[in-house]
């Protein structure tokens, strides 16, 4: 194995939980999760050589795997070798309380846009609102305005 | 549920996340060594084998042509149809090109709406051009010998086109609805 490779891989090793959660934003079900994953330490592989240490690495992981699971369209007729994940979500949250408030969760972040999970998801994650900035690009009083609508948006959902 | 509660699940996800295993080295290892192609890579080496089909297909019919197997009209409407598709297979690789993982999300959200409209106009270009393409070669190389044969594949072909069409129209209806989201969010998120 090479340098790149294994400097690679414990960089992913360290992010893995951060991956998942960008997923499961974007993916509805334990096969769309594990496509996802790949398709994103892929391109995450792929980007690697040009990552030179300008931002935080957690910022550039984000940003990959924000832009894969926004712009991700399922091939169904792509045949490819996949590589399974090692949890499912149903080893995940063994007890049926915990399922169903899985569904819950599920169910509003369905209701969200593609830019909505991803601050939603940042905010969950409790970054800083420069993080958000740089990791989607905006600036940081506009992250401000936009946490504040999703949130106001979510707070309506669950009135409805 | 407010949003202490969406949080206080979020963390609680975020526990057991910390506690499983997720992705083993070896399948992360596996996955960097045996998957070499993105969907974005796939998109763009199906537009170049579009294009080679096109180029291909248009060198068939001009050696047809030449070797007077094939009428005029013939030639000129499949010629124009080959030409129109291989610059649209090349428009369309080059929208292909431009999505990048590395660029801000509003851009790679804007990359996907210009490629879902190339999907749009590829089914409202498509359908005309068949029915042209079909219409040029039942005219022009069978109606002055038509026999059972040829009728029932001219009349086959009519319900197979039918169940293609309806079938990409299903696909299609969800690639627009993509878009217009797409759309309003982007707009919502720019202003």
């Amino acid at each position: 194995m090479t340098e790149q490779e294994q400097s690679f891989l414990n960089l992913v090793e360290q992010h893995k939980k951060l991956i998942y959660k960008v997923c499961f934003m974007y993916a509805s079900d334990d096969e769309s999760i594990n496509d996802l994953y790949q398709e994103v330490v892929l391109n995450l592989w792929k980007s690697f050589p040009q990552f030179r240490g300008e931002s935080k690495p957690i910022t550039w992981i984000y940003r990959i795997a924000v832009n894969t699971c926004v712009s991700w369209i399922r091939m169904s007729s792509r045949k490819l070798h996949t590589v399974s994940l090692t949890v499912s979500m149903t080893e995940l949250f063994a007890d049926e309380n915990e399922k169903e408030n899985l569904r819950e969760l599920y169910a509003l972040i369905n209701q969200l846009g593609k830019l909505e999970r991803a601050l939603i998801l940042l905010w969950l994650d409790e970054r800083s609102y420069e993080e958000i900035a740089q990791i989607l690009d905006i600036s940081v009083s506009n992250v401000g305005v936009r946490i504040n609508r999703v949130k106001t948006k979510l707070k309506t959902m669950y009135n409805i | 549920m407010e949003l202490d509660e969406l949080k206080q699940k979020w963390n609680k996800l975020d526990g057991r996340l910390s506690k499983s295993e997720i992705y083993s080295e070896r399948a992360l290892r596996e996955t960097i060594k045996t998957k070499s192609e993105t969907t974005y890579d796939y998109f763009r080496k199906r537009e170049i084998m579009y294009a080679v089909a096109a180029i291909c297909i248009a060198i068939v019919t001009t050696n047809l042509w030449l070797h007077e197997r094939i009428h005029d009209t013939t030639f000129y409407v499949s010629t124009s149809i080959i030409v129109a598709g291989l610059f649209f297979y090349i428009y369309r690789y080059i929208v292909a090109s431009r999505f990048s993982v590395n660029e801000p999300t509003s851009k790679q959200l804007q990359n996907i709406v210009w490629f879902h409209k190339c999907v749009v106009i590829e089914y409202w270009a498509g359908i005309p051009i068949a029915i042209i393409a079909f219409g040029t070669l039942f005219f022009c190389e069978w109606h002055c010998q038509m026999n059972a044969t040829r009728w029932f594949a001219a009349l086959s072909l009519i319900p197979i086109g039918t169940v293609a069409c309806i079938l990409m129209w299903r696909k299609h209806k969800k690639a627009i609805n993509e878009i217009k989201k797409n759309l309003a969010e982007l707009k919502e998120f720019e202003s």
